[in-house]
């Protein structure tokens, strides 16, 4: 059964949906918003899934975060500062607030953080602030391991703007392109081609051994945090891509850190959603399998 | 613990199923303001500026209603057991339910995209007071273009030459009873057969305006600078779930003064004899 719930949250109208079973047990799951999606998730998956748990008997909420679907507030001007404000845990005091006002509201025990991307951050955040004994676990999807770049930012301000920097940098560009062309014209380019592309990967594969300079170490503080309390966390991964460069292991880095407490699923074929054929499903059936046996290890639902 | 506010979401049953809406509500209401959203891939990127389109609404002395169709979103139901008949139903079951909650208040149905097309064919049935447009679908198999164009294109991605379909064996798959997916929905042959039947009617397809009888219509069109009101193949790219980082584009733009137009049309339009 899904019920419509309105709240006010730090003086705002927070707009929700609250699923319950026809045994509803005492641990919840408190969903949070991916990117600046609505709450419902693309192709509805957090509803799929919020209706699976309840129906198992765990009592599972959905709220927009101020801003975003139905909820008032106010948003940053752009994605990239939106997506910053995310990465450095913006919404983790709302969520905080959030957790423990479902807790007292419907008398719950204890609540299961989850989210994709964005939600997984705001996840891990809010659980970092959260007592041990209000949250049961995190589920994430997808935990995304980077600090937005201000490159990336600086390349599309000064694009929108048609500044002298994306002016240089598309002179940079044709200037590539016509020193790419000279080299292919020349003998001995297919050799030195294959020599260059091997000492790329090499270095890659080298760099792929160290901690990058933009991860989010912040967020990998917070989850160290929780694994020393013995917080249990199942996390989903999509695959690397084969076409980009090898890069650092963080899953195999958090599996290392977290003294047994991680649970570590890395999905067939799929994209960042979760949504391709069989995934929900598979998310579905897995993520309730962890949640039975932290209910029969620990407190009960 | 729940406070009472002027925005009301609940739960309506509708056919079976329950609908979720939220009512922006106003002290002295000019109209009521029926607000019949996209397609659900479309939904996505543009709730949350069409919910503050309904605030603007309520805050201008109009009462708004935004729902989700069966199926979609919050609202109950299988989408692959949808079809477009059920989002029209939806719309007429709404429209006879705002009716009755607000009384004789002017009824104003408002679509966009598939919203529009559907809220379109409501009203040359007979319902509301007046119709607002925006970018309306003009055939309801658009819709399922775009699904199966982000299908094809995610297929590009992910899979090898030899195992990708071409759009016609994804049609021909649908017509032996098998849905595709697409964005994570599940796309039927219901559905794409239903599509069939619905198309903008002539006379509202431009940007224009007119009257059927002395109910008053308008159809703005929605431009790249109204994304993500509008629908964008930019911003669909950049939010593609295999794009992690997102869009340049901004987040939540100042739509104000395209909202002050169409409030300017509205109080124009409910100014004049009650059609009622």
């Amino acid at each position: 059964m899904r019920e419509a719930m309105t709240i006010e949250i730090d003086g705002r109208c927070v707009q929700g949906t609250c699923h319950s079973g026809a045994s509803p047990g005492r641990r919840g799951v408190l969903f949070f918003n991916s990117g600046a999606q609505p709450r419902s998730g693309r192709g509805d998956l957090n509803v799929r899934l919020a209706d699976a748990f309840a129906e198992q008997g765990y009592p599972s909420y959905r709220f927009d975060l101020p801003g975003l679907g139905d909820s008032e507030g106010e948003l940053p001007p752009s994605h990239f500062a939106f997506h910053r404000l995310i990465i450095g845990g913006g919404y983790a005091n709302f969520g905080v607030n959030l957790t423990r006002l479902l807790l007292q509201a419907h008398q719950l025990e204890d609540m299961v953080l989850m989210g994709i991307c964005g939600g997984a951050l705001t996840a891990v955040y809010a659980a970092s602030l959260l007592a041990p004994a209000e949250v049961a676990g995190l589920v994430l999807l997808d935990l995304p391991f980077y600090l937005e770049t201000r490159q990336t930012d600086a390349r599309a301000a000064s694009s929108s703007q048609n500044s002298l920097g994306s002016k240089g940098r598309r002179a940079a560009g044709l200037l590539r392109a016509s020193v790419r062309d000279l080299v292919l014209r020349q003998s001995w380019a297919p050799r030195v081609i294959t020599i260059y592309h091997k000492t790329l990967n090499r270095l890659s594969s080298v760099k792929a051994h160290q901690m990058p300079g933009n991860t989010n170490r912040e967020m990998l503080k917070a989850v160290a945090g929780l694994f020393s309390q013995h917080m249990p966390i199942l996390l989903f991964s999509a695959p690397h891509p084969k076409s980009e460069p090898p890069h650092f292991d963080f899953i195999d880095y958090l599996r290392r850190t977290s003294n047994g407490h991680l649970q570590h699923l890395e999905m067939p074929i799929t994209t960042h959603s979760f949504v391709e054929v069989g995934l929900p499903e598979l998310v579905e059936e897995s993520a309730l399998k962890w949640l039975s046996r932290q209910s029969q290890s620990g407190s009960t639902s | 613990m729940v406070a009472v506010y002027k925005e009301t979401a609940r739960y309506l049953e509708v056919a079976s199923h329950s609908l979720y809406t939220i009512t922006f509500g106003c002290e002295s209401p000019k109209a009521k303001i029926l607000l019949c959203g996209p397609g659900p891939t479309h939904r996505l990127y543009s709730l949350a500026a069409w919910v503050r389109w309904a605030r603007f609404l309520a805050q201008h002395n109009c009462i708004a209603i935004r729902f989700d169709y069966r199926g979609t979103g919050e609202s109950t139901g299988k989408f692959v057991e949808m079809t477009f008949e059920d989002w029209w139903d939806d719309i007429l079951q709404m429209s006879a339910w705002a009716d009755a909650e607000f009384g004789h208040t002017p009824l104003v149905l408002h679509g966009i995209g598939m919203g529009g097309l559907l809220a379109q064919k409501a009203f040359t049935s007979g319902r509301g007071d007046a119709l607002l447009l925006w970018s309306p679908s003009v055939h309801a198999s658009d819709v399922l273009d775009q699904a199966l164009i982000m299908r094809l294109s995610m297929d590009l991605m992910q899979l090898k030459p030899e195992n990708r379909k071409s759009a016609q064996q994804y049609v021909a798959d649908l017509k032996s009873g098998m849905p595709f997916e697409a964005e994570g929905y599940s796309w039927s042959y219901r559905l794409w057969e239903s599509a069939g039947a619905i198309h903008l009617d002539p006379a509202f397809v431009r940007p224009s305006e007119g009257a059927e009888g002395n109910r008053p219509w308008r159809h703005f069109a929605l431009g790249t600078g109204l994304v993500p009101l509008a629908l964008s193949r930019k911003l669909q790219r950049a939010m593609h779930p295999g794009a992690v980082r997102g869009s340049d584009q901004p987040l939540s733009p100042d739509f104000n003064s395209f909202f002050t137009m169409n409030l300017d049309w509205l109080l124009r339009i409910l100014a004049k004899p009650s059609p009622a």
